[in-house]
């Protein structure tokens, strides 16, 4: 479903390596069809019965005035399906409301109807009985013994990991080195604060939607997912189908985030559609989309507190999570267990007690949306970071350098990090931040500051009277290694095809691998499409998650794609009358190289000249990569053959294998590259995904703001953001997922916060609950670090897709604490909250912070 | 579902008088969200307000011949410059984007370009009227206060009972079409109630607007003075005011004693409203910058704040007295750059 550019419509630019995204021109010009805009003869519409309740018993329900109203062709409600538990990490959800309703989301039951008025008027006409129970809201009080159950058979459901839970806690996630209590025996000094981090939402501008067909012959689903395979299972599971009868499609996505990355409402539609016997759409509302779906970003509180020696070195780590995870698991307890790592951060700590509580309460469940627990962690663990500093008396910066772990130093499960670049990452961006004050200054002097604080400000420049401040934050995140396919397949023109598992949630990961393929293959971008999000036609991928689209299925399509050249260049070399080690190819064509020849560039080949380690190369791809020394990949030219060269087209070689009646075509699932040895591992409990963070990826992020000390209201200045992603790949779509996942964090520091009443959100319009806007929006420096570590990605790159998001919310709070002398400990720091902890400070109070 | 679309005030009227439970609907940029939360029910019939030019447009009038107007902007009360006794007339059909540009808005309403500069966002101003967000009546809307600080009266139309035809004004001269405003000539088809904007808001969401009437338009003073509107917020575009305040000052001829002040509060009351005990504290007196804080005080402590999940009661209190005194350091500002009155022009 790839769209065709003109050549002339991508833009050209001095740097070379930029390209215009393929799908970008469809999705601009209003072409791109998304799931909600397609539609099949017949098909029906759907809506949802919502509990509406937090917690509540279901003591009656009755469909039939429903089912006979004018138009309905199918209700349904929990009898009506499969008696199946479902969940990632525990099984503990059913598709709809099982006799209890745990959050005011749950689905109580869907309809289907001719006409959405019809539907509407059908919602109204089924009848509810409930009784009320107590909710549980507040997830310190869930875990005090006694505490009202929110799942009271929390025992007997299936759990992916050891035994770690009890009552409302789902998974208590420990992360345990040396020996924490002698730690703090040795320290100089201890500081202990708290943070608290409200809910908020991945919010990507499409709400999920479903057009589900259901056939004799098999389902089919169209659908806003980032996990096509994931929630194929989910709907085979719950409906109690082979996984053989369920296709799973993904047209255009409109934005993930982390909110479409489980299986949601697929076998709802589908449900609706096998009991109406025709198409069924459901699309959700805003508010709903805010309300149903379990994939919100956790709150979280945490104490931590941390030892040091009278240098400034961190000896000790104390930390206390308590996550609160919603009406269901969801993906709360990995999430949890990457909270302990993010609360250990990229410093040198030897002697780590870090606990994490993954909560029950009657509210929407949080799983993994963009970067689990990341930013609010890097906010808290960040601000601590300074707090240390300033109580040691050394600066901020070098407080870091001092701490950063550095080649060597061993993780926090005893792995040694390989040359970490976190210090490289935060002495780049604090330089351009610097570089940035004196064309802030000039902007300040120019600006009038109008009165009404809505006014236009000179963009860099602080309204007059302002309190500027600035902050850093450092961290690191993990690439998964996980499985993925891809197949190659060369058409009798020399084109080309790649089909590929991975989903595009609109970042352009997925879209990009098309034209890896094609510089593999010397083939011009357009000569190679895509194929992929279609479970029925692809091989396996876990989907937009975890940043590991480019890591994994770029992987897999650069060796499948290298398998097929291999393949091209031992035909071309027979045809040819060669060795295969003479064949150079480019522009859909293979001749032999002469002596005399002007150097040709070396594309695809590896630092050292072999395939880049992780990769394979050759025919070598399946299986360990390290087994045998890759064959020397073909050498690419820039263009076609020189003048006069005798030399042969793909579409020659083609078409002659499959005259011959073979296929030109290569398929790879590489083993993901093998994790590290973690040593002290076995101490920590409670995990299933994560021990460490796989392939780090370093970020670091400088924010320059002002803040009006009468009203607390904080404008960003400036931000810059320093990332060290192995090679880039793609420039302009690395620059793009930083910058949205910056503008995304500020969100998190600044007006996001979901308020709730009862368990009940009360944010559920975009007029309450506050994005940053475009005015909002500061100039934002995206800097890339040029690769230093040995990659393990697609020629050495990492992913970007969740890094950018994590560390600008914690330099945005240490430049408000710079500017005012009040550390916020709550998330967001929205003008009140700063203005209230201005207030205190003045009054003499230390925000949550006790130093020993 | 019926709809009417009327091109003139006269069919607007008709239109209202024979179905008072249409909702009538100009740029609609608060109605389509009323009707997608549910807050107003689906309406059985529309009466949509976009087409009646006569609706619109801003120009100044004279007072001397009030008594005699009752037309709908007849031409004799149009006068050239603004002077003092002079008026603002603004259609309620004016958008909020005109409002924001118009030059003798910002020169002579200065309060009202800064408010109208912070509702939505661009998009919205271009659609959004005066008359909407008056009608609607919110707390915090953010023309009240900027209106009540600087005199505002509304004027309502209704058709006369028994009255004739649609229609039945003689088209305007040229002049007046181009500044968007058709004069119509006195009619007896067109009944008038004027009165003060504090009478015209009742509470939230509540106008004293009668089911036959229609807001046609808004007046206000154009003395020599200066004027301010300052808003506390949380982000810098389609927000709305956590607490708001709106300063009109005139000097005395010195410009070193306060002759008059007007203050006018938005987000913290259940209607916009003025605070006249903090008018008081500074009428007269020379504002230095102790009775400034002073006035501020007073203003702040005659507020009703609301907490709520956006800002706790005593944020929104310190904010009124934030918004309070930046409104008044503004239109002191204004009024000392005002040039001395000069008679006004001959017409």
């Amino acid at each position: 479903m790839s769209v065709t550019i003109p050549p002339t419509a991508v833009p050209r630019r001095a740097s070379g390596a930029r390209r215009g995204r393929p799908d970008g021109l469809a999705k601009a010009t209003g072409a791109a069809r998304y799931t909600a805009d397609l539609s099949l003869p017949g098909t029906l519409h759907a809506r949802l019965l919502l509990s509406g309740r937090a917690h509540a018993r279901l003591r009656r329900l009755d469909l039939s005035a429903a089912r006979a109203a004018a138009g309905v062709r199918a209700a349904i409600a929990q009898a009506d399906v499969p008696a199946v538990r479902y969940g990632m990490c525990v099984r503990d959800r059913t598709l709809m409301v099982d006799g209890v309703a745990r959050y005011e989301g749950e689905v109580v039951a869907a309809l289907a109807a001719v006409t959405p008025e019809q539907a509407d008027a059908a919602l109204a006409l089924i009848a509810c009985e409930w009784e009320d129970l107590p909710p549980v809201l507040d997830p310190e009080a869930a875990l005090a013994p006694g505490a009202p159950l929110v799942h009271p058979d929390w025992a007997s459901y299936a759990i992916d990991r050891d035994e770690t839970r009890s009552g409302n806690d789902c998974a208590r996630v420990t992360l345990e080195r040396g020996d924490v209590a002698a730690g703090f025996a040795a320290a100089d000094v201890v500081v202990e604060q708290t943070f608290a981090t409200d809910m908020s939402h991945p919010l990507a501008i499409e709400p999920h939607a479903v057009l589900a067909d259901w056939r004799d012959d098999g389902l089919t689903i169209w659908t806003t997912t980032q996990v096509p395979f994931l929630a194929r299972a989910g709907v085979a599971q719950t409906l109690g189908l082979p996984e053989s009868a369920v296709r799973v499609v993904v047209t255009h996505l409109g934005g993930g985030f982390g909110g479409k990355c489980d299986f949601h409402l697929e076998a709802h539609a589908a449900a609706l559609s096998r009991a109406a016997g025709a198409p069924v759409r459901l699309v959700l509302s805003r508010a709903e989309e805010l309300v149903v779906p379990d994939l919100t970003r956790h709150p979280i509180r945490l104490t931590i507190a941390t030892g040091l020696r009278a240098d400034g070195t961190i000896c000790a780590r104390r930390a206390r999570l308590v996550l609160d995870t919603g009406a269901y698991a969801s993906h709360g307890p990995t999430a949890a267990e990457i909270a302990t790592l993010m609360a250990v951060g990229p410093y040198r700590i030897d002697d780590l007690a870090i606990e994490a509580r993954t909560v029950y309460t009657n509210r929407t469940p949080a799983g993994s949306t963009r970067a689990p627990t990341g930013p609010q962690l890097c906010w808290a663990v960040e601000q601590h970071t300074d707090a240390l500093a300033r109580r040691i008396g050394i600066d901020p910066i070098a407080f870091r350098r001092l701490n950063l772990a550095a080649d060597g130093d061993r993780g926090p499960t005893g792995t040694p990090w390989v040359r970490p670049t976190a210090r490289d990452c935060l002495e780049r961006a604090a330089e351009l931040l610097a570089g940035s004050r004196a064309s802030a200054a000039a902007a300040a002097s120019a600006s009038g500051g109008a009165v009404a604080s809505g006014g236009a400000v000179a963009s860099g420049g602080a309204p007059a009277g302002w309190l500027v401040g600035e902050g850093v934050a450092v961290g690191v995140w993990g690439n998964v290694p996980l499985p993925s396919g891809a197949v190659v397949r060369m058409h009798a023109d020399g084109s080309a095809t790649l089909v590929s598992g991975a989903q595009d949630n609109g970042s352009g990961a997925a879209v990009a691998l098309p034209g890896l393929v094609a510089a593999e293959l010397g083939l011009a971008p357009e000569q190679v499409r895509l194929i992929h999000q279609d479970t029925a036609v692809t091989p396996f991928d876990y989907g937009s998650l975890g940043s590991q689209t480019t890591f994994n299925a770029g992987r897999a399509a650069l060796l499948a794609a290298r398998a097929l050249r291999g393949r091209l260049v031992e035909l071309a070399a027979a045809a040819l009358g060669c060795p295969a080690d003479a064949v150079a190819i480019g522009a859909g064509c293979a001749w032999a190289r002469d002596a005399a020849d002007v150097p040709l560039d070396a594309v695809g080949r590896g630092a050292t000249g072999g395939a880049p380690a992780g990769e394979g190369g050759g025919d070598a791809g399946r299986g360990a990569a390290t087994a045998r020394p890759p064959a020397p990949p073909a050498v690419l030219a820039a263009s076609g053959p020189p003048d006069d060269r005798p030399h042969v087209t793909f579409a020659e070689l083609a078409a002659a294998e499959l005259a011959a009646g073979r296929q030109l075509v290569a398929e790879r699932s590489p083993e993901p590259p093998a994790r590290p040895e973690e040593p002290d591992a076995a101490r920590s409990r409670g995990r299933a995904m994560y021990s460490s963070f796989p392939f780090p990826a370093w970020y670091a992020c400088a924010a320059r703001v002002a803040v009006d000390p009468e009203t607390g209201r904080v404008r960003v200045l400036r931000v810059v953001s320093c990332h060290d992603v192995g090679t880039v790949l793609n420039r302009p779509g690395v620059e793009g997922q930083v910058e949205g996942g910056v503008v995304h964090s500020l969100g998190m520091a600044l007006s996001e916060g979901v308020a709730l009443e009862e368990g009940r959100q009360l944010t559920t319009r975009l007029m309450d609950y506050r994005l940053q806007t475009a005015p909002d929006v500061p100039p934002i420096d995206v800097e890339l670090l040029a690769p230093r570590t040995p990659g393990d990605g697609p020629r050495g790159a990492r992913g970007i897709g969740e890094a950018g998001v994590i560390a600008a919310a914690g330099a945005v709070a240490n430049a408000i604490a710079d500017a005012t002398g009040a550390p916020v400990h709550r998330l967001p720091m929205t003008p009140p909250r700063v203005w209230a902890a201005m207030q205190a400070a003045a009054g003499g109070a230390v925000p949550d912070e006790e130093a020993a | 579902m019926t709809a009417s679309s009327p091109t003139t005030l006269a069919e607007a009227l008709a239109a209202r008088a024979a179905r008072p439970d249409a909702t009538v609907v100009a740029g609609g940029t608060d109605l389509l969200p009323a009707l997608r939360t549910g807050r107003l029910a689906e309406p059985a019939a529309w009466l949509a307000l976009h087409a009646v030019d006569e609706l619109s447009g801003i120009v100044p009038v004279r007072t001397e011949t009030s008594a005699k107007r009752v037309g709908f902007l007849h031409r004799n009360n149009r006068c050239g410059k603004p002077t003092r006794g002079a008026r603002l007339r603004i259609g309620a059909g004016t958008t909020i984007a005109t409002v924001e540009t118009e030059p003798l808005i910002a020169q002579h309403a200065a309060a009202l370009r800064d408010a109208a500069a912070l509702i939505g966002g661009p998009a919205t101003r271009t659609v959004a009227t005066v008359g909407g967000n008056l009608v609607n009546g919110s707390p915090a809307m953010e023309l009240g206060a900027p209106l009540l600080a600087l005199g505002a009266t509304v004027e309502l139309a209704s058709r006369a009972p028994g009255g004739g035809a649609a229609g039945g004004g003689a088209a305007g001269g040229g002049a007046d079409a181009a500044a968007g405003t058709a004069a119509a000539a006195e009619s007896p088809a067109v009944v008038l109630r004027r009165l003060p904007l504090a009478d015209f808001l009742l509470g939230p969401g509540r106008v004293d607007l009668r089911p036959d009437e229609l807001l046609v338009a808004v007046e206000l003073d154009v003395p020599p003075a200066g004027s301010a509107y300052a808003r506390i917020d949380g982000r810098a575009a389609v927000e709305v005011a956590l607490a708001g305040a709106a300063a009109a000052v005139e000097l005395t001829d010195d410009g070193a004693t306060v002759a008059q002040a007007r203050i006018a509060l938005c987000a913290v009351a259940p209607t916009c409203r003025r605070a006249p005990a903090a008018e008081r504290l500074l009428a007269g007196r020379r504002p230095t910058a102790a009775l400034l804080d002073a006035v501020a005080q007073e203003a702040a402590a005659a507020a009703a704040p609301i907490g709520d999940h956006r800002a706790p009661a005593d944020y929104r209190r310190a904010g009124v007295a934030v918004a309070v005194r930046r409104a008044l350091d503004a239109a002191l500002a204004a009024a000392r750059r005002e040039p001395a009155d000069p008679d006004g022009e001959a017409r």
